[in-house]
C-alpha cells in the first residue's frame, strides 16, 4: 500500500512540475492542480495509512489519525480558492492583452 | 482584558472587513478602515508595552491546551512587529484614502484582510496556522496587487501567484514532513519533539530546509528574489508600501524557526547557506537599484536590502 | 547644571531644533534666520559653559546606554580637540548664518537652507564630540548626507546636482571604507569607546590586521578631506551657495577627515606605514593642488584647490609624526579655518556684486569696494604666509618641521624643497587672487555695476580678518591656551616645549619663507607663458571621467541584472525547483539518516488498478496538455481517483470534499477553457525540455522516496487527544469535523476568510471586464447554438430542491458522521451552478442573491460572532459549548455552538462558489451585450 501511494505521489509531482514549467497559463493551472493532489496525498500520508478505520467515534474501533485529515481538508479548500483566483487572473490578463503567456513582464 | 489582548490584533481587522463588506459605500469603508487601523495601532502598542516584561504570553484559542489547540504567542519580537505593521498600515491607509482606493472595488476589506494575515503570521505559534495566515496574507496581496488595473499589474500578478502557489505546496510538504516525523505542529512542541530521540533526523532536516525555502521565497532571498522587484515595482504605490512588510514576515518566520529548530538541528544551514545568500542578495539588490530606470522600481529593489539586517545579526560565514 | 547633561545637550539641542527655521519661515526669513542663530548661539553657550573645565585639563565624558548588545552607546567626550572643533563649528556657523541672510536672494524663504545647515552642524558636533566610534560614524554619514543637500541647494541647476552627487559618491564611498576600518579597529581593541582605543595604541599597532585597518580608515579620511587622488569632488562641490562653501568646504566638513586623523593619532600613528601613507599623500596633495590652484580662473575654484592644498599640508604634518608636527597641524587647522572662511565670504561678496567669479573679467575691484578689498587682501596674505598674520606662524612651524626630519637623514634636502615649492605656489596663487581681482585694470563686461556690500554682510569677514591679525601678532595671548589643550588631547601625552612667537631668529625656516615669497612673486610674473603652456596641455576633466565611470557602472549593473533576471516565470520556477532539490538534498544527506524498514501493509488488486489509472491519467494529461479539453477530463479523472484513495484509506470526509471540489474545479477549468484562445503553444526547445524533464523526474523521484521514508519512520503524534476529547469535549463523534470547527476552528476561520477573499477578487477583477467568447472550439467546430438544451433544463429543475435537502442533511449530521459545512456548502453550490448551466443566466440571475459581499460578511460574522460570544463568559476566542437536541425525522443529535460556526462556513462556501462561477459565466453575457450595442 505504502509503495503504491509513494509511486502515485511521485508521478503526480513529476507531472505537476513539468506542466508548471510550460509557458502558458493553462498548463500551469493543470500542473498546479496535479501538484496539489500530490501534496494533499502527502500531507494525508503523514498520519500513516489505515484501512477501514475512519475517525468516527464508535465502540471498540481503531481509528486513522484524524489531524492530517482535517489539515488536508483545509488545504483542499484553500487550494481550490487559489486555483479559482489564478483562473480569474488568467482571464483578466487575456482580456487586457489578448495573450495567455505566463511571463513577458519586463520593466516598462 | 489583558488576557484577551493577543487576539485583538486579529479581531479588529476582521470586524472592520466585515463591516466594510456589508456596506459598499467608500466613505463608510474609509471611516471604518481608518478607525480600525488607528485602534490597531493603539492595541498593538499596548501589546508591545505588555510584552516588554520579557514574558511569553500564550493565548489558547478555543481554550484547548497548547500542542492540541492553536495558540497565539506574544513575545517582544512578535509584539514589536505587530506594532510596526499597524503603524505602517494606518499610514498607508491614510495615503490610499486620497483616492487610490477608488480605482477599483473592495480595496478596503482586502486591505484589512491583508493586515489580518500579516498580524496573524507574526502572532501564531502553530505551524499549520502560520500556513493559513500566509495564505490569507498572500491572497489579499494578490488582489491588492491587481488593484487599480493595468496589464503590467495583471502580468506581474500571474508570476507572483504561480510562484507563491508552488511555495504554498512546498509549505504543505514541509508541514507533512514535520507532522510525519515529529507528530506535532505547535512550534514549541516541535522544539520539544526534536529533543526526543528516535525520530527520523534526515526527514526533519529536510522539512526545515523546505520551510526555510518557503520563507526565503517570501523574503526574496537570492536566487528566489527575482519576482520581488517586478511585483513591488508594478503594484500601486500604497500597496507596494504595505508589501514592504511582507518580506519581513519571511525573515521573522526564519528567525522563529531558527531559534527552535535550526540552531540545534543544522546550524550550518544558517551560517553557510543563509548568510552567504543574504550577502549575495544585498549585492544583487544594490546592482538592481543602480540599474533601475523608474523610481518605484528602484525602491522595490531596495526592499531586498532588508536582508542586510540578516547579515548584520549573524556571525560571518565560515567559508 | 550637571556637566554630563551639558555635554549631551550640545549636539542634542542642534538635533532637536534643526527643523525650527523651517517651521518658523512662514513668519518671514528674518524669523528663520533668528531661529537658526538662536540654536547655534545656544550650542555655543553650552560649549563655553564646559570650556573652563577643559582648559583645566579635564576630559568630560557622558554616556547614555542605547544598544549595549552591539557595543553602541550614546557616549560623548569633550577634550581639548573636541573643544577646539566645537568652537570652530559654532563660531563660524554663527557668522555663516548672518552672511547667508544677505547672500541668498530675498525671494528665498531660507527655512530649508537653515534647517539643513543646522542638521549639518549638529552632525558635525556629533562627529567631534563622539566617544563611541560607531556613534561617530553615524554622525559622519549624516554630514555626508546633509552636505549633499546643501551642495544641491539650487537643485534646479544641473551643475549643483552633478556636484552634489559626486561629493556624495566619493565621501559616501569613503564612509563605507571607514565603517569597515572602524569595525576592524573595534574588533582589535575590543571596544568602540575612544578611551579604550586611545589607550590600546601598542596593541593595535602590533596586531596582524593593523595594515588593513589603517588603510580603510585612511580611505575614509582622505575622501572626506579631499586628498589626492580623491580631491576632485571638492572643486565640483563649489556649485554650492558660497555660505555653504565657506562653512563646509573651509572650516568644518573637510576638516572632519583631518579631525579623525588627529583623533586616532595615538592609536594608529607612529609606524612606518602611517608615516609613508599619510605624509606621502599629504605632500602630493599639497604640491599638486597648489599648482592647480594657480591656473584656475574661477575665484572659488582657486580657493577650492588652495583648500585642498592646505588640507594636504595638515595631513603632511600629521604624517611627519613628531610631537611638534602634530602641534603645528592642529595650529594650522585653526588658522586655515579662519582665513579661508573669510576668503570664501569675500569671494561670495564679489560674486554677489559682479554676477561672475571669472578672474579674467573681475578686475580693479579695489576702487569699487575698498573695504572688502582690504579685508580680502589681508586674508589672502595670511594664506600666502606673510608675517604678522596667523598663516605665517603655522607655516613657519611647518617649515621648521621639514628641516632635519629624522626619517630623511639621507636626503635631508628633499622635504624642505617640497615645502618651499609649495610655499612659492601658495604665494603665487594668493598674489594672483589679490592682483587679478582687486587691481589689474578695469573690469571687463560685468553683468552689473559692483559696489560695497550691505554693512552686515561684511561683518563676518571683518571679524575673521581681525582674528587673523590678532592671532598673528599676539599668539601667546590669544590662541595659545586653546592650542595647548587641543594639541595635548591629540597627542594624549605631555606637550613638547614650543614657543609661539613671530621672531625665532634668522634661521632656515625664515630663509625658506623669504625664498617662497620671492619665488612666488617670480612665478606670478611668469603667469602669461605659464597659462599658455597650461592651455596646450591635454585637459584633465575629473568630472567627465567620473560621469563616464558612473555610466559604465550603471550599464554594467543593467547587464548583470538582465543576464540573471530575464523576467521569465519559467526561469523563476526552474530556479525554485532547483534550489529546493539542492538544498533539500544537502539537508537530507548532510547528517545521520534513519535506517529504512520496508512498509508492511499489502496492497490489494484494486490499489494497483487505481495506481495504473492515476498514472495513466496524470501522464496522459501532461503529455496531451495541448489537447486541452482532453487534458481537463484526464485531470478530473485523476481527482476522482484521489477521492477513491481517500475513501479506501479511512478518510470519508476528505473523499466527499475532494469530490465536491473536483466538480467545482472542472467547471472552473471548462469556463476558462471556453475563453482562452486555442492558439498553438510554441514548442519548447530540446534543451528546455530536457531541463524540465530532469527537474520533473528529480522532483517526482524525490517526493516518492521521502514518502516511502516517512511512511517507514516511527511516529508518535498528538492526535490521541483529539480521539479522546472529541465526544466529551467537542460534542461530536466525527473527529475530523470536530477538529475543523472546534479544536482547530481558528484554521477554519482563516480558511473561509481566504474563500471570501476569492469572491471579492472575482468581483474586483472581473468587474466591467469584457471578454469576447470564441465562436468555435479549438478543433474548429462551432459551439452549439442551442445554449440550454430543454431536456437538461427539465431534468435539473426538480433536482434543485432534492440536492438542497441532501445538503441540509449532510450539514446537520456533519458533527457526527462524514459531512459538515464545507461539504454541504459545496453540494449546494454545485447544485446551483448546474441549474445555472442548464437554464441560463436569465433564469439563474433571479435566483442568485446579488449582494454577495453582504452574504460573505454574514457568513463570516456567524463564525466570528459565535467565537466572540465565548468572550462574554470570559473564555478565549472560539471556545465552544454543546448540548442535546432532538428534531423530528432526523432524531436526537448533539447541538454544539460549533454548528453555528459551521453554518457560517456553509454560507461562505455557497456564496463564494456561486459568485466566482457565475461571475465567469457572466463575462460572455457582457460581451454579447457589448457586441449587440456595437451593432445597433
Amino acid at each position: 500500500m505504502e509503495v503504491v501511494l509513494s509511486i502515485a505521489i511521485g508521478v503526480l509531482t513529476a507531472c505537476g512540475v513539468f506542466l508548471i514549467l510550460r509557458s502558458r497559463t493553462f498548463p500551469a493551472l493543470l500542473g498546479l492542480t496535479l501538484l496539489s493532489y500530490a501534496v494533499n496525498l502527502f500531507l494525508f500520508a503523514s498520519g500513516r495509512l489505515r484501512i477501514d478505520a475512519p475517525p468516527l467515534i464508535r465502540a471498540g474501533a481503531s481509528y486513522a489519525d484524524p489531524l492530517p485529515q482535517a489539515l488536508v481538508l483545509t488545504a483542499i479548500v484553500i487550494g481550490f480558492g487559489m486555483t479559482a483566483y489564478l483562473a480569474i487572473l488568467a482571464l483578466r490578463a487575456l482580456a487586457e492583452s489578448g495573450a495567455d503567456h505566463v511571463d513577458a513582464h519586463k520593466d516598462p | 482584558m489583558n488576557a484577551h489582548a493577543p487576539i485583538l490584533p486579529i479581531l479588529i481587522p476582521m470586524a472592520a472587513a466585515l463591516l466594510q463588506m456589508a456596506s459598499g459605500r467608500v466613505s463608510f469603508q474609509r471611516a471604518v478602515g481608518l478607525l480600525a487601523s488607528a485602534l490597531l495601532v493603539f492595541v498593538t502598542g499596548w501589546l508591545t508595552l505588555l510584552a516588554d516584561d520579557g514574558l511569553l504570553r500564550v493565548y489558547a484559542l478555543g481554550d484547548w491546551p497548547a500542542p492540541f489547540g492553536i495558540v497565539l504567542v506574544v513575545d517582544r519580537l512578535a509584539a514589536a512587529m505587530t506594532l510596526l505593521t499597524a503603524i505602517l498600515g494606518f499610514l498607508v491607509l491614510l495615503y490610499a484614502s486620497a483616492g487610490f482606493d477608488e480605482t477599483g472595488i473592495h480595496f478596503h476589506p482586502l486591505f484589512q484582510f491583508q493586515l489580518l494575515g500579516l498580524l496573524g503570521a507574526f502572532l501564531t505559534g502553530d505551524l499549520f496556522n502560520l500556513f493559513v495566515f500566509f495564505e490569507i496574507m498572500l491572497l489579499a496581496s494578490y488582489v491588492l496587487l491587481a488593484h487599480g488595473g493595468g496589464l503590467a499589474r495583471t502580468r506581474a500578478g500571474i508570476s507572483y501567484v504561480v510562484l507563491n502557489l508552488v511555495g504554498s505546496a512546498l509549505f504543505l510538504i514541509a508541514l507533512g514532513l514535520i507532522y510525519g516525523t515529529l507528530g506535532t505542529l505547535n512550534l514549541a512542541d516541535v522544539a520539544r519533539a526534536l529533543t526526543v530521540p528516535g525520530h527520523d533526523h534526515a526527514l526533519a532536516r529536510l522539512a526545515f530546509a523546505l520551510l526555510i525555502t518557503v520563507f526565503a521565497l517570501k523574503a526574496g532571498l537570492l536566487p528566489l528574489s527575482f519576482w520581488l522587484p517586478h511585483t513591488y515595482g508594478a503594484a500601486g504605490a500604497p500597496v507596494a508600501a504595505l508589501f514592504a512588510i511582507m518580506t519581513k514576515v519571511g525573515i521573522v518566520a526564519i528567525l522563529r524557526v531558527q531559534a527552535i529548530a535550526l540552531e540545534p538541528v543544522m546550524p550550518d544551514l544558517l551560517d553557510n547557506w543563509l548568510t552567504t545568500l543574504a550577502l549575495a542578495t544585498v549585492a544583487f539588490a544594490a546592482l538592481g537599484a543602480l540599474a533601475a530606470t523608474r523610481l518605484q522600481a528602484l525602491v522595490a529593489w531596495l526592499v531586498l536590502l532588508s536582508w542586510r539586517g540578516w547579515s548584520c545579526c549573524r556571525p560571518a560565514p565560515c567559508w | 547644571m550637571n556637566s554630563n547633561l551639558l555635554l549631551l545637550a550640545i549636539p542634542g539641542t542642534a538635533l532637536a531644533a534643526f527643523l525650527l527655521p523651517l517651521l518658523l519661515q512662514r513668519f518671514g526669513r528674518v524669523a528663520a534666520t533668528l531661529a537658526a542663530a538662536a540654536v547655534i548661539a545656544t550650542c555655543l553657550a553650552l560649549v563655553l559653559q564646559l570650556a573652563p573645565t577643559i582648559f583645566a585639563g579635564e576630559t568630560q565624558l557622558a554616556r547614555l546606554p542605547w544598544l549595549p548588545a552591539y557595543g553602541l552607546d550614546l557616549s560623548l567626550r569633550m577634550d581639548g580637540l573636541g573643544l577646539l572643533f566645537s568652537l570652530l563649528i559654532c563660531g563660524i556657523g554663527l557668522l555663516v548664518v548672518l552672511y547667508a541672510f544677505y547672500y541668498l536672494p530675498g525671494s528665498d524663504r531660507m527655512g530649508r537652507f537653515y534647517s539643513i545647515l543646522l542638521l549639518f552642524m549638529a552632525a558635525m558636533l556629533g562627529v567631534v564630540l563622539s566617544e563611541n566610534l560607531l556613534l561617530l560614524l553615524v554622525f559622519w554619514e549624516i554630514t555626508s548626507l546633509s552636505s549633499f543637500l546643501l551642495v544641491a541647494y539650487s537643485h534646479d541647476k544641473y551643475e549643483s546636482r552633478i556636484g552634489a552627487r559626486m561629493a556624495l559618491a566619493v565621501t559616501g564611498g569613503g564612509g563605507l571604507a571607514l565603517l569597515a576600518g572602524i569595525l576592524l579597529l573595534g574588533h582589535i581593541a575590543g571596544s568602540y569607546e575612544l578611551s579604550v582605543i586611545l589607550a590600546a595604541g601598542d596593541q593595535i599597532r602590533a596586531h596582524a590586521l593593523y595594515a588593513p585597518t589603517l588603510i580603510l580608515i585612511l580611505l575614509g579620511v582622505f575622501t572626506k578631506s579631499a586628498q589626492f587622488p580623491f580631491h576632485f569632488w571638492l572643486p565640483n562641490a563649489m556649485s554650492a551657495p558660497t555660505p555653504v562653501s565657506a562653512y563646509l568646504h573651509s572650516a568644518t566638513m573637510v576638516k572632519a577627515g583631518v579631525f579623525l586623523l588627529a583623533r586616532l593619532y595615538p592609536a594608529l600613528g607612529g609606524t612606518d606605514l602611517w608615516f609613508w601613507l599619510v605624509s606621502g599623500t599629504g605632500a602630493v596633495t599639497l604640491v599638486y593642488s597648489a599648482a592647480t590652484a594657480l591656473f584656475r580662473h574661477d575665484i572659488k575654484g582657486l580657493l577650492a584647490y588652495s583648500t585642498i592644498s592646505h588640507l594636504g599640508l595638515i595631513t603632511l604634518l600629521f604624517g611627519l609624526d613628531t610631537p611638534l608636527s602634530i602641534v603645528a597641524g592642529v595650529f594650522h587647522i585653526i588658522n586655515h579655518a579662519i582665513f579661508k572662511a573669510s576668503l570664501f565670504m569675500a569671494a561670495g561678496v564679489i560674486d554677489h556684486e559682479c554676477g561672475t567669479r571669472d578672474m579674467r573679467r573681475v578686475n580693479g575691484m579695489f576702487k569699487r569696494m575698498p573695504i572688502t578689498a582690504s579685508l580680502a587682501i589681508i586674508a589672502a596674505s595670511s594664506m600666502a604666509g606673510v608675517p604678522l598674520l596667523n598663516g605665517f606662524l603655522s607655516k613657519e612651524m611647518f617649515f621648521a618641521e621639514t628641516v632635519a626630519h629624522p626619517q630623511f637623514e639621507a636626503i635631508d634636502w628633499l622635504l624642505p624643497l617640497v615645502a618651499t615649492i609649495a610655499g612659492m605656489l601658495a604665494v603665487a596663487y594668493s598674489l594672483r587672487f589679490v592682483h587679478d581681482v582687486f587691481f589689474n585694470g578695469e573690469p571687463i563686461n560685468l553683468p552689473r555695476e559692483p559696489h560695497e556690500p550691505p554693512r552686515w554682510m561684511r561683518a563676518p569677514i571683518e571679524l575673521l580678518v581681525l582674528l587673523c591679525l590678532l592671532v598673528g601678532v599676539f599668539p601667546e595671548w590669544t590662541v595659545a591656551p586653546l592650542l595647548d589643550v587641543a594639541a595635548a588631547a591629540t597627542l594624549q601625552t605631555p606637550l613638547p616645549a614650543f614657543e609661539l612667537a613671530l621672531w625665532h631668529g634668522f634661521n632656515r625656516p625664515l630663509m625658506m619663507s623669504l625664498l617662497a615669497l620671492v619665488g612666488g612673486i617670480f612665478i606670478y610674473a611668469l603667469r602669461c607663458p605659464l597659462f599658455a603652456w597650461q592651455a596646450q596641455l591635454p585637459p584633465v576633466r575629473p568630472r567627465t571621467a567620473f560621469e563616464r565611470i558612473y555610466r559604465l557602472f550603471v550599464a554594467a549593473a543593467r547587464r548583470v541584472v538582465a543576464a540573471l533576471d530575464n523576467g521569465s516565470l519559467q526561469r523563476y520556477n526552474a530556479l525554485l525547483f532547483s534550489f529546493i532539490l539542492v538544498l533539500g538534498g544537502w539537508a537530507f544527506f548532510s547528517g545521520p539518516a534513519a535506517t529504512l524498514r520496508l512498509p508492511v501493509q499489502p496492497a490489494g488488486e484494486a490499489a494497483y488498478i487505481a495506481l495504473f489509472a492515476l498514472v495513466l491519467g496524470s501522464m496522459g494529461g501532461t503529455l496531451l496538455y495541448r489537447k486541452r479539453l482532453l487534458a481537463v477530463i484526464l485531470v478530473g479523472v485523476v481527482g476522482l481517483i484521489v477521492a477513491l484513495i481517500f475513501v479506501r484509506l479511512s478518510a470519508p470526509d476528505l473523499a466527499l470534499t475532494q469530490l465536491a471540489v473536483e466538480t467545482g474545479t472542472i467547471i472552473l477549468m471548462l469556463l476558462v477553457l471556453y475563453y482562452l484562445p486555442a492558439r498553438e503553444a510554441p514548442r519548447s526547445s530540446a534543451s528546455r525540455l530536457a531541463r524540465d524533464l530532469l527537474l520533473a523526474i528529480f522532483a517526482g523521484g524525490g517526493m516518492m522516496l521521502i514518502t516511502l521514508q516517512m511512511l517507514a519512520a516511527p511516529l508518535e503524534t498528538i492526535s490521541g487527544f483529539y480521539l479522546r476529547e472529541s465526544v466529551p469535549g467537542g460534542g461530536g463523534t466525527n473527529v475530523v469535523n470536530v477538529i475543523l470547527v472546534d479544536f482547530r476552528g481558528f484554521d477554519t476561520l482563516g480558511e473561509i476568510t481566504v474563500l471570501a477573499m476569492v469572491a471579492l477578487a472575482s468581483h474586483a477583477l472581473l468587474d466591467r471586464l469584457i471578454l469576447t467568447a470564441p465562436r468555435r472550439d479549438s478543433d474548429g467546430r462551432p459551439w452549439s447554438s442551442e445554449a440550454h438544451p430543454l431536456f437538461l433544463s427539465m431534468l435539473m429543475r426538480p433536482l434543485l430542491p432534492l440536492t438542497l435537502t441532501v445538503s441540509v442533511y449532510i450539514f446537520l449530521r456533519g458533527h457526527n458522521l462524514p459531512g459538515g459545512g464545507f461539504v454541504a456548502g459545496l453540494i449546494t453550490s454545485v447544485a446551483l451552478v448546474v441549474q445555472y448551466l442548464a437554464n441560463g443566466n436569465a433564469f439563474a440571475q433571479r435566483r442568485i442573491p446579488s449582494n454577495s459581499a453582504g452574504l460573505l460578511s454574514l457568513g463570516l460574522l456567524l463564525a466570528v460572532g459565535v467565537g466572540m460570544a465565548s468572550g462574554l463568559f470570559g473564555r478565549p476566542f472560539l471556545t465552544t459549548a454543546h448540548g442535546h437536541v432532538s428534531l423530528p425525522l432526523i432524531g436526537e443529535f448533539e447541538l454544539a455552538s460549533a454548528m453555528i460556526f459551521d453554518l457560517g462556513v456553509y454560507v461562505v462556501v455557497v456564496t463564494v462558489v456561486v459568485t466566482v462561477l457565475s461571475g465567469l459565466g457572466r463575462l460572455s453575457e457582457r460581451a454579447h451585450r457589448h457586441n449587440q450595442e456595437a451593432v445597433s
